[in-house]
């Protein structure tokens, strides 16, 4: 019966499914024709366009098969037909997986392996991606379908879904600001996407069953509608996301050694500042990633814009690293509190504690000194200032190791390396910097050095980091994860000398090192007796 | 009984479309369920095919609860409706093709016979069709696998006396061994092919038995205010319906 149904759904949606197979192969297309560094202008501009497409082209076919036989309907024709519901919704997700999976499967290995990756690497990767695709778009996008009787009226829940959402997310910021979301853009914000996907995939189970099963369509929409809520609100706490991920990472032995300590007191800024206003376009853009903590600070950011507040520079002190390694920050979280033991003020990187330039710290000695700067409002400020206080200081860790050193010829422009993937190397138009490029297979480096050696001197090391812990979850459209790398060789203005005169650029080199975490931690730091003094 | 529904309730929000129906449809009976507009007849058969499931109450089809009918009872059930929404897309000979394949009994020589003297298009798209040529291709693909029982939902809504006429004598006058249950407000068409008659009213039963029992019942006492003694199906209907309404505002 299955091939009946899967044979009557092709003869209606042929040639939307023909149309969705040619949106990949154009996505695929400019994916690969684009290159490194969007060579082709027009060609890369049709990323976005297609993207959205993409996802639009898969959701629609998949809307489209559920319900050529809906369930939320009365008056279909398979109601009174002799066909079990079973069978009916394996029609449906095998149609899917036949007219979306197969072709995706197809056209991402061709990809990989046109990008240069070994068959065996890719073909575990494509097969990864799919099933990632299969979980977390069709089999929700399916139990959403089965929801409506038809298009217009799932066009109008979907409407209530979003504004219930929308709505969700304003509250959840309003109500907790950045701590509506404590793991976002944090290297362990991947458990939370993890945990909404899995929510999201067994709320979507749920509902399928609901609704083939038992055809309980007002139970189906209702739990719907929870799992939006869910969603925003049911936010995995920082602690348990940062002892999930320890558990998760094998002991390091290397960070045993690692201790942090105040190097002296804290200093402040003669300056008074006002805080920044959020932009509204990255909090958009970024929301429509899923970062519901994004959300929250743009909320909070917008009630305290031009607040006044005074930084505080806080002097560490690292010690117990060993050359090549390099310690992330993921979180610090401070406290201020009087000698009566009351709290004075609590902070976190991620609301009011500013990161001063990196949160990464690359010794080259046995002991290393780092400023961290935070921003408290003025009026805590003067609370602080106006007796002696104690700081704690709650800093949770990773130390990442070069897992790899590669070297790259300026001239070269391209290399391959099973570390790295495929990386190129362009000199930008106006000469004053160097752009790296790679496209790897499965997850881009946590952490990625560059240094630029000319024939007898180098340029300072560049770090980027992105950290992000998670074992591997694909990218939904591109099989392959890109990452970049701005390397500065010559200031405009003149008021940064480099070492490498640009003159030596056709000998010279990159070295890049990869690092990956090793370990993660927290250690913590007291400060007794304080007394803040300024800076000038 | 082919059909036995005791008590049937159903209530949309605060709206009660059933009102503790109970039906007796005999098997090979003709069985006509008639009601004005919003009297529970469509609710009432899709009640008891498990489209929809009824608050309270019990029924069964062809010995089967009705809330457990699947596949292998349906396999028995033809159902032609004028609301059956068919794959607007697809063509017929396409449809004919799906259709046929989830039924065992299915007889292609009689599929062709239908086909052929319903004039049905093989090559058209069902969308494109008329709204005669719909009920027809519905009712084509109602009787080929021989069912036991064919249910038919104001069948001969929207159509011109000539279908009816040939949907009547060419078919349904000549389906021997299979019970019919058909609602419609056609009351002339029904007066020649129904044994039984049941009149529903407001989701309430007002009378079923055979159509000599509603003419004994339409000349009783209960009737008898009428300035004339109903004698068609269509004054008997006007006047049962009438005198419930009656009794409906009395007791408000």
């Amino acid at each position: 019966m299955i091939r009946q149904i899967l044979a009557k759904d092709w003869r209606l949606l042929w040639p939307m499914a023909l149309f969705v197979a040619l949106i990949q192969l154009c996505m695929v297309w400019v994916e690969y024709t684009s290159g490194f560094f969007g060579a082709v202008p027009a060609v890369a501009h049709m990323l976005r366009p297609l993207t959205i497409a993409w996802y639009a082209g898969i959701a629609l076919l998949a809307v489209a098969v559920v319900q050529q036989d809906a369930m939320a309907a009365v008056d279909q024709d398979w109601l009174i037909r002799p066909v079990k519901r079973s069978q009916l919704l394996l029609a449906k997700l095998l149609f899917v997986v036949l007219t979306v999976s197969v072709p995706m499967f197809v056209l991402d290995l061709a990809r990989a392996v046109a990008g240069g990756f070994p068959l065996t690497a890719s073909l575990a990767v494509v097969t990864y991606k799919e099933l990632y695709v299969i979980v977390c778009l069709i089999v929700p996008v399916i139990a959403l379908a089965s929801t409506a009787a038809r298009m217009s009226e799932l066009v109008a829940f979907g409407a209530a879904l979003v504004a219930t959402y929308a709505v969700s997310v304003g509250v959840a910021a309003a109500a907790f600001g950045a701590n509506s979301c404590p793991t976002c853009d944090s290297g362990v914000g991947w458990l939370q996407h993890l945990f909404g996907h899995l929510g999201v995939f067994v709320g979507a189970i749920a509902i399928i069953a609901l609704q083939y099963f038992r055809r309980a369509t007002n139970a189906a929409r209702a739990l719907l509608i929870l799992g939006v809520v869910a969603l925003v609100f049911v936010q995995l706490q920082w602690s348990a996301a940062w002892g999930i991920q320890c558990w998760l990472s094998p002991a390091s032995n290397e960070a045993q050694g690692v201790s942090i300590a105040l190097n002296s007191s804290p200093l402040v800024d003669p300056a008074i500042n006002s805080a920044a206003t959020p932009s509204v376009g990255g909090a958009a853009r970024t929301l429509m990633h899923g970062d519901v903590g994004v959300a929250g600070r743009y909320v909070q950011g917008r009630a305290q814009r031009g607040a006044v507040q005074r930084r505080i520079e806080l002097p560490l002190q690292i010690s117990g690293m060993l050359a090549g390694e390099l310690l992330y920050i993921d979180r610090a979280e401070v406290s201020w509190i009087d000698e009566q033991g009351r709290r004075l003020y609590r902070g976190t990187d991620s609301d009011v504690l500013a990161v001063d330039g990196s949160s990464s710290v690359a010794p080259s000695a046995s002991a290393q000194l780092s400023n961290e700067t935070i921003a408290v409002p003025a009026a805590t400020y003067s609370a602080i200032a106006s007796r002696a206080s104690s700081l704690q200081l709650q800093y949770f860790l990773t130390l990442m190791t070069a897992e790899g050193r590669y070297r790259l010829n300026v001239q070269e422009s391209e290399m391959r390396s099973a570390g790295l993937g495929h990386c190129a190397i362009q000199l930008s138009q106006d000469a004053t910097s160097i752009s790296l490029v790679c496209h790897t297979l499965g997850l881009a480096p946590t952490c990625l050095s560059a240094t630029l050696y000319g024939v007898s001197q180098h340029n300072p090391e560049i770090l980027r980091c992105d950290p992000d812990y998670r074992p591997y979850l694909p990218a939904m459209t591109d099989v392959l994860s890109g990452y970049a790398l701005e390397i500065p060789i010559r200031d405009r203005s003149g008021l940064v000398h480099y070492p490498v005169p640009p003159s030596e650029l056709a000998q010279s080199y990159v070295l890049l090192k990869v690092y990956q975490a090793r370990g993660h931690f927290t250690r913590s730091a007291v400060a007794s007796g304080l007394r803040l003094t300024n800076q000038g | 009984m082919i059909i036995e529904a005791s008590g049937l309730w159903k209530t949309y929000g605060g709206f009660d479309a059933l009102r503790g129906l109970d039906l007796s449809v005999p098997e090979g009976s003709v069985f006509a369920l008639l009601g004005a507009n919003g009297a529970g007849k469509t609710t009432a058969i899709r009640v008891l095919l498990n489209i929809i499931t009824a608050t309270r109450g019990t029924a069964t089809v062809l010995g089967v609860n009705s809330r457990a009918i699947g596949p292998a009872t349906l396999r028995q059930i033809g159902y032609v409706s004028e609301s059956q929404a068919l794959p607007a897309r697809l063509r017929v000979d396409d449809f004919f093709t799906y259709v046929r394949s989830l039924y065992p009994t299915w007889q292609r020589g009689l599929e062709r016979q239908l086909r052929r003297q319903l004039g049905l298009p093989a090559d058209r798209r069902i969308g494109a069709l008329s709204h005669g040529m719909r009920l027809k291709l519905a009712l084509a693909c109602a009787l080929p696998f021989r069912p036991r029982l064919l249910i038919l939902d104001e069948p001969f809504s929207g159509l011109d006396a000539l279908v009816r006429d040939e949907i009547i004598s060419g078919f349904i006058q000549q389906l021997d061994q299979l019970s019919i249950l058909i609602s419609s407000h056609e009351l002339d068409e029904l007066e020649r092919l129904a044994t039984h008659v049941a009149f529903l009213d407001a989701g309430r039963l007002l009378f079923q038995g055979t159509l000599a029992e509603l003419r004994q019942h339409a000349g009783s006492a209960a009737l008898s205010s009428s300035p004339t003694r109903p004698s068609s199906l269509r004054d008997i209907f006007i006047s049962m319906t009438r005198a419930a309404r009656e009794r409906a505002g009395e007791l408000r």
